[in-house]
């Protein structure tokens, strides 16, 4: 034991917090709740940002263009991929859009929100048509992915739609073919569903026949018009120019849709960082109470190894130790019990707030890990050093003797 | 050897002052093995504390070896005691999650290495306490009497000079007792230095000296 | 069997009422070789509840799984409630046979009945 200093001490440690392992587990407890909660709320918020940043990068849009008062919708379609569908005319609105300055392309989508299945497990889905010609959102990824465009009969699916390439997907009497998976953005395009709009005009001519119940779209008419901006194009300015020259619309920036993620996003927060402040209050308090009983307990012990010759320093040095050991392990066991939760039940959160989520890069991850683990550790040496330099100004008769 | 000085200790605890030691003078020489008696409260193991620097007088200087302990830093008294020093206990004094082995060696970490006691020389002290084969048990495991043969092991580890034993054996049946007696004498004939506390007064003959406190105060010596 | 409105297929209730009962009776089995491996009852019943545990999660996840689509309430609260309550559900029974052991090592009297 001795031969290693620093293991030896940490052996020591363990040991000493072994002595009442029913009142260590009680403290670790109260720890591991605290930097449970508080890695899970890390988390959330570095996952959230990370998914409206890859998702508004992905849809390639500074602007959305929609019928005025379908706003509401397109945020959630957008952000939880729920089914919506409206429409407004198409030709003219792409024409004035296109004519004005700042505007580097223009391109349309028609919305369809599928059919319920009758069945198990695939409920409302959310078809997305759009125009290969001007299309810039998932053109590119397309010809850099797969190298061609998507077959007559082919359907691109957003990362969580089930079945493998080849399957078949039939929507209002059509059936489709699975041609390609998109990467995991953790916005709504992970539920949706992408097709050309000319498969989408024909599937809903066949759906008269074909569907349960016969699909409209009015032709000519477009969902949401999605718009690139040069370089160095003021958003706001553009979108107010649009509003003027197009009547009947509401423009939202890719801005506004992260403000609207990061309003739901407090309100989450709103609730949680209490409840971690709580948590944490009460941890405090275990450990406060904790570590006075401990040196209550070993105050002639540490009056023997003073008189065997320890320092001050030296005699609570384990006691120290301990704490910051327990800290430590709380805030491990913490992080990755948070983390385990949090994994089980992080859909039902995200969508009772309707927040978009997708886990940041690893190196992030264990970044905040460390931190959280870390900060419990120092946390424990801080509440411990208390008791602890009240020990060390008893003199070493007092403390063997006391009662 | 040790030299106290008109040293005296006063305890106030809750507004109320106790006299533990009057002004007291006197000299253990070199080599010398006292016993110290009296009844309870007569201030022997606050007299045995102030030898050992374990708690400040109120007034008076206490030397070891002719360092006058109070004029020294508490690092640097810590580590005077760590080398010539070994203290002796009645209470339980072990600490319960190191083995006896690691119990043992526990006086020599506070010192740089080299400097105190090492492994071949606590396996010596075990030999002679007879407990060499239970090296990696815990105290829990032990008895009674084997426990404070162990203690007294450990204060001998770093070959301190001074050895200060406050009812060592307190608590001992009489062959256990017997035992530790005899494993003071054995120091004191090598040379250490022993001030003992104790209520046996069929100890004293085996001293060089006897000294017994009343009130605070040496009431007679032998 | 039953086809689905998608166009799949999905076996019918009475295949997945045989199916619980073949997760039953495998604990009834595995409790009885719990209390084969450990006469004296404290361990053998923790070791029971840990084969409970593991029911508990096999259920939704092999079983009788729950369907693939994770937006269904199922998947959002009914399946990782079973498995955070499984998963508590081993650690606790074999913390139950692991300090229970160490209680006998120790030579602790334990009461019996």
């Amino acid at each position: 034991m001795w031969g290693n200093p620093v293991l030896g001490l940490l052996g020591l440690a363990l040991r000493n917090l072994l002595r009442n392992p029913g009142r260590t587990l009680a403290v670790l407890v109260g720890v591991m709740v605290v930097a449970g909660t508080a890695f899970a709320g890390g988390l959330i918020g570095r996952g959230v940002d990370h998914a409206v940043a890859r998702g508004l990068d992905r849809l390639g849009a500074d602007l959305m263009v929609v019928p005025a008062g379908a706003a509401g919708e397109l945020h959630t379609a957008l952000v939880m991929g729920l089914p919506t569908a409206f429409y407004m005319e198409g030709e003219r609105a792409l024409a004035e859009i296109r004519s004005i300055e700042g505007v580097k392309a223009a391109s349309p989508q028609i919305f369809v929100a599928t059919l319920a299945s009758s069945a198990c497990c695939t409920g409302h889905l959310m078809l997305v048509g759009y125009d290969p010609s001007t299309d810039f959102t998932v053109t590119p990824w397309l010809r850099r992915e797969l190298g061609r465009e998507l077959a007559p009969d082919e359907v691109l699916v957003g990362n969580h739609i089930l079945g493998v390439t080849g399957d078949p997907l039939t929507f209002y009497g059509t059936t489709f073919r699975l041609g390609a998976r998109l990467d995991p953005t953790g916005m709504g395009m992970d539920e949706t569903v992408f097709l050309p709009q000319e498969a989408v005009w024909k599937m809903a001519e066949r759906s008269h026949e074909l569907a349960e119940q016969p699909l409209e779209v009015p032709q000519g008419h477009v969902s949401a018009i999605l718009v690139a901006l040069d370089e160095g194009a003021d958003a706001a300015a553009v979108a107010a120019e649009i509003g003027r020259r197009v009547g009947g619309v509401a423009v939202i920036t890719a801005g506004d849709v992260a403000l609207s993620v990061a309003e739901d996003l407090a309100l989450l927060m709103s609730g949680l960082v209490p409840v971690t402040l709580s948590v944490l209050l009460i941890a405090l308090l275990l450990f406060v109470v904790l570590f006075f009983a401990i040196a209550r307990e070993r105050r002639r012990e540490i009056g023997l190894l003073r008189a065997m010759g320890a320092t001050a320093g030296q005699s609570v040095r384990a006691l120290v130790l301990e704490a910051t050991l327990l800290g430590g392990l709380g805030g491990l066991a913490g992080v990755t019990g948070g983390g385990a939760v949090y994994g089980l039940f992080k859909e039902a959160i995200m969508v009772s707030y309707t927040l978009p989520f997708l886990y940041p890069p690893a190196g992030e991850q264990a970044l905040l890990a460390a931190a959280v683990v870390v900060l419990a550790a120092a946390g424990g040496a801080l509440v411990a050093a208390w008791p602890a330099l009240r020990l060390t100004r008893l003199e070493p008769h007092e403390a063997i003797h006391a009662r | 050897m040790i030299q106290l000085y008109e040293v005296s200790k006063t305890y106030r605890t809750r507004g109320q002052s106790v006299v533990a030691l009057a002004p007291l003078s006197g000299r253990v020489e070199p080599g010398e093995f006292v016993m110290v008696t009296g009844r309870s409260g007569a201030g022997k193991s606050t007299l045995l504390a102030l030898m050992g620097g374990l708690t400040r007088p109120d007034e008076g200087t206490v030397s070891v070896m002719g360092q006058d302990l109070w004029s020294l830093s508490d690092a640097e008294r810590a580590r005077f005691r760590a080398r010539h020093i070994g203290f002796v206990f009645q209470f339980t004094s072990l600490i319960p999650t190191l083995t006896v082995l690691e119990n043992l060696l526990l006086p020599a970490s506070f010192l740089p290495p080299g400097e105190g006691g090492d492994r071949q020389r606590a396996m010596e002290l075990l030999e002679r306490v007879g407990l060499a084969e239970h090296i990696h048990r815990y105290p829990w495991q032990l008895s009674g009497g084997q426990q404070k043969r162990v203690a007294v092991a450990r204060a001998l580890l770093n070959r301190p000079e001074v050895l200060l034993a406050d009812e060592p054996t307190a608590d001992l049946d009489e062959e256990t007792e017997r035992e530790v007696v005899s494993l003071f004498q054995e120091e004191n004939r090598a040379g250490t230095t022993v001030v003992m506390v104790t209520h046996s007064t069929e100890l004293v003959p085996l001293a060089h000296r006897h000294l017994v406190l009343s009130g605070g105060r040496v009431s007679h010596a032998r | 069997m039953v086809e689905t409105a998608s166009g799949g297929v999905m076996p019918m209730r009475c295949y997945w009422s045989e199916r619980a009962f073949q997760g039953v009776a495998a604990l009834v089995a595995f409790a009885g070789l719990a209390a084969f491996l450990f006469p004296d009852s404290g361990r053998g019943v923790s070791l029971a509840v840990t084969g409970a545990g593991l029911l508990m999660i096999l259920i939704p996840l092999w079983l009788v799984p729950t369907c693939a689509m994770a937006g269904m309430p199922c998947n959002l609260s009914f399946k990782p409630g079973a498995l955070l309550a499984g998963g508590i559900t081993v650690m606790a029974g074999l913390v139950g046979v692991l300090q229970l052991r160490r209680l006998d090592a120790a030579g602790v009297e334990r009461r019996v009945g």
